[in-house]
């Protein structure tokens, strides 16, 4: 009888456990007519290591995985680079996730070592784009990234950013964030992006 | 009570010693985690392509005089590291003292599984004077 007890209360926990996952959107929402209405990326257009143009629609049905760095950063972009290369091996082969990595230092970061930069990661584009483009713009979609991205003479390298990876739905919305230099809130992070794909895709599969 | 006493000064004083015994090396390891874990990361591995390891790194050996340039001024150019090219230029440390760097390279050549040798301030100090 007491075992019995056991397993049922072990088991309504374990089942509220599983329920009660959900990834919120994380963005400032409204509620406009009965309705909430959330923040979302803005529009952008950056070009990758391949010299190839960088939209919302190269996204368009995906999640994907953002962050800045640049490939002279001396400080934290190395251990990031490592962690998104992580998440890059892991989710390969899976077309329904994309990756964007935004050069900050875009004087320095052309294509050309962009490309050099990729294959020293040993990564390719389509999969992981590492980008530049317009600075004013490259700094300022860091906001909605809930990122920050500055030009900063004190801090290594010249740049003052953070460590962010943060995720992204098919509606251009946030729903998970980790520091891209802890490899356990990656491991986790990795976890909500399992979650997310199945929960964004599970009308299709 | 007395044999109590005794017993957990002896436990202590097994502690202390044991601590200090396996962090020989420990000044290094707290240099290594400022200034040059984030690229080489904590386990020496480095980075793919981009930044080559120490972890049983050829180079620490091979260049084993030229270490301590390495460390303050930097390097640029390729290098070859265990038969792989690498071409990302490394920022040097300018504000370490001869003594940190000794004790950085200790560290380094005696970590993850690296048998290097044994350096000491006088030895960093003339390999100093032949920087380039």
């Amino acid at each position: 009888m007491r075992t019995i007890l056991f397993f049922s209360l072990t088991l309504l926990i374990l089942s509220n456990c599983t329920e009660k996952k959900t990834l919120k959107i994380l963005n400032r929402g409204e509620e406009v007519n009965g309705k909430m209405v959330y923040e979302k990326i803005r529009d952008f257009s950056f070009t990758n290591q391949d010299s190839i143009e960088v939209t919302n629609k190269t996204f368009g049905g995906k999640i994907y995985v953002s962050n800045n760095f640049f490939t002279t950063c001396p400080s934290i972009c190395p251990t990031t680079s490592l962690h998104m290369g992580r998440i890059y091996d892991r989710f390969l082969n899976d077309d329904r996730v994309g990756m964007i990595s935004h050069s900050i230092d875009v004087r320095t970061d052309s294509v050309p070592v962009l490309k050099t930069y990729a294959n020293g990661l040993e990564i390719e584009a389509p999969k992981w784009n590492l980008v530049t483009g317009n600075e004013e713009e490259i700094l300022a979609i860091a906001y909605d990234y809930f990122s920050n991205a500055l030009k900063d003479e004190t801090a290594p390298g010249g740049f003052d950013h953070d460590d962010l990876f943060v995720l992204i739905d098919k509606n251009r919305h946030i729903r998970s964030i980790a520091h891209g230099t802890d490899p356990k809130d990656v491991n986790r992070f990795m976890k909500d992006m399992e979650f997310l794909l199945k929960s964004e895709y599970s009308e299709t599969k | 009570m007395r044999r109590y006493l005794f017993f957990f000064g002896l436990i202590l004083f097994t502690i202390f010693t044991w601590t200090d015994c396996s962090n020989s090396y420990s000044d290094g390891k707290y240099l290594y985690e400022i200034h040059c874990q984030s690229c080489h990361m904590p386990d020496g591995i480095g980075l793919k392509g981009l930044i080559p390891p120490l972890a049983g790194s050829d180079y620490l050996k091979k260049n084993y005089d030229k270490l301590p340039c390495v460390i303050l001024l930097g390097i640029e150019g390729e290098i070859v590291v265990n038969g792989k090219t690498y071409n990302q230029p490394m920022a040097g440390i300018p504000e370490l003292e001869t003594m940190d760097i000794a004790l950085l390279i200790n560290y380094i050549n005696h970590q993850w599984g690296n048998d290097g040798k044994y350096t000491d301030f006088r030895e960093v100090e003339a390999n100093l004077q032949k920087c380039e």
